[in-house]
């Protein structure tokens, strides 16, 4: 028998609605989840402020980083329907509560995998470093790029999109953009 | 691991392949994360939601009490006058009124596949820019190219659509042409918006009835993202 559920607590969406807003999402049309997630930013944000008395500045910063991540989330199939409200507020307070090391342990095992904060160990420097690679690199491969390893796109319809022969062509491609961005990557390491 | 010992190991050639896709995920995650934050941190401006809260100023209570009042007092007289000029001086309709603040939020196309070297996919790419950049007859004039050289796709006719509804001289009755035109190619695609825009088009040319029917479509597809402003219009059109 199918459970009911509250659909307040999936910003108003419906299981079908759900399922098609990831499907957008991984098709590259992000217009639907940005009207609904970036709509319930301001109440995410008082949550923090009011339960975890976080600044105004910080709980619009974990709230935007719990929205990254959720969007990331969706693309690569990881977080299901259920109460995604409380996905997004429960990230947001576990980044704060991580950010102003606190003892005090948020549970984590309702939590999707690869939500952890890998990039908090990355340096500025290297981010400029990329920026600087990144721009001299050709229109092509930094479409590829970003397409793979950002927009989740899977080589198979990246094969499609690029018009290539075949998986393997482009596998090829994406490897020879990679390596471009390494050599151009350490060349600017000062 | 820091910057410099990444750049130690790659240059004595014992930086993994893997090791090095590991990195660039994480930095295009962090590079592509920041970009997209900075473009939401602007769509939440727009929706009255700052990262820093309003500054309290120091400035003494009578000062701040009569600056409150003459503000209070310049709201009341906009609103009086917007009021005015909404319901005695403007031509449009209550309707037409709505449909208009629609008109004035442009759909944000979806970049889809624009790659490729051929002259089709580039002036679609070229049209779209232009269309992201609010240039709409631009934008139809590279989408007429395509469709001159009988090319033209569902999404080409629906982005026309829109730019004859957008561009500074709007032309409601042949964006609906388009619309159809788009209906025609694939039945299926862009079907809710398309109820949607013709709806609104219908409205500024008076065709009450004709958007009627479209606003009903758009209340009953479960997909449509537009079901709660249709149904105010609808409202307002009983």
């Amino acid at each position: 028998m199918p459970t009911a559920i509250d659909n307040n607590k999936n910003f108003g969406l419906t299981q079908t609605q759900f399922d098609e807003m990831t499907e957008q999402l991984q098709q590259g049309d992000e217009t639907l989840f940005e009207t609904l997630f970036l709509s319930r930013f301001e109440a995410c944000m008082g949550i923090l402020m009011r339960k975890y008395r976080a600044s105004h500045p910080d709980a619009y910063d974990c709230v935007m980083w719990a929205m990254l991540r959720m969007r990331q989330l969706m693309m690569e199939n990881k977080v299901a329907f259920g109460n995604l409200e409380a996905y997004v507020v429960r990230m947001s307070v576990n980044k704060y509560l991580k950010q102003v090391e606190r003892n005090r342990e948020f549970p984590t095992e309702i939590m999707p995998e690869g939500i952890t904060d890998s990039n908090e160990e990355l340096e500025l420097e290297s981010l400029e470093t990329l920026d600087s690679a990144w721009s001299k690199m050709g229109q092509k491969c930094q479409d590829l790029l970003k397409a793979f390893y950002y927009d989740k796109i899977e080589l198979k319809r990246l094969t499609e999109i690029l018009g290539d022969s075949s998986e393997a062509s482009t596998r090829k491609r994406k490897e020879r953009c990679l390596n471009e961005l390494r050599r151009l990557f350490f060349e600017s390491v000062h | 691991m820091k910057l410099n010992e990444y750049k130690k190991k790659h240059d004595q050639g014992v930086l993994k392949e893997e090791e090095w896709e590991q990195m660039a995920q994480q930095l295009l995650n962090a590079k592509f994360d920041k970009e997209l934050g900075a473009e939401w941190e602007k769509k939440l401006q727009a929706k009255g939601v700052y990262r820093t809260p309003p500054i309290q100023g120091s400035r003494s209570l009578r000062t701040v009490n009569i600056r409150q009042y003459l503000s209070v007092a310049a709201v009341f007289l906009l609103i009086a006058a917007g009021t005015w000029f909404m319901f005695f001086r403007s031509p449009l309709s209550p309707t037409q009124q709505l449909a208009s603040s629609h008109l004035e939020q442009p759909f944000r196309m979806n970049s889809g596949n624009t790659r490729g070297d051929d002259s089709i996919e580039k002036n679609r790419g070229m049209a779209l820019e232009a269309f992201s950049n609010r240039q709409y007859e631009k934008s139809l004039n590279y989408l007429q190219k395509v469709e001159s050289e009988g090319q033209a796709k569902a999404s080409d006719y629906f982005q026309m659509g829109l730019c004859l509804m957008y561009q500074v001289k709007p032309d409601y009755q042949n964006a609906l042409k388009m619309y159809d035109l788009a209906t025609a190619s694939d039945a299926m695609a862009y079907q809710d918006e398309i109820h949607w825009f013709s709806a609104l088009c219908q409205l500024m040319l008076g065709q009450n009835q004709a958007a009627k029917s479209n606003l009903e479509k758009v209340i009953a597809s479960k997909s449509s993202r537009n079901q709660l402003d249709a149904q105010k219009i609808l409202d307002a059109l009983l």
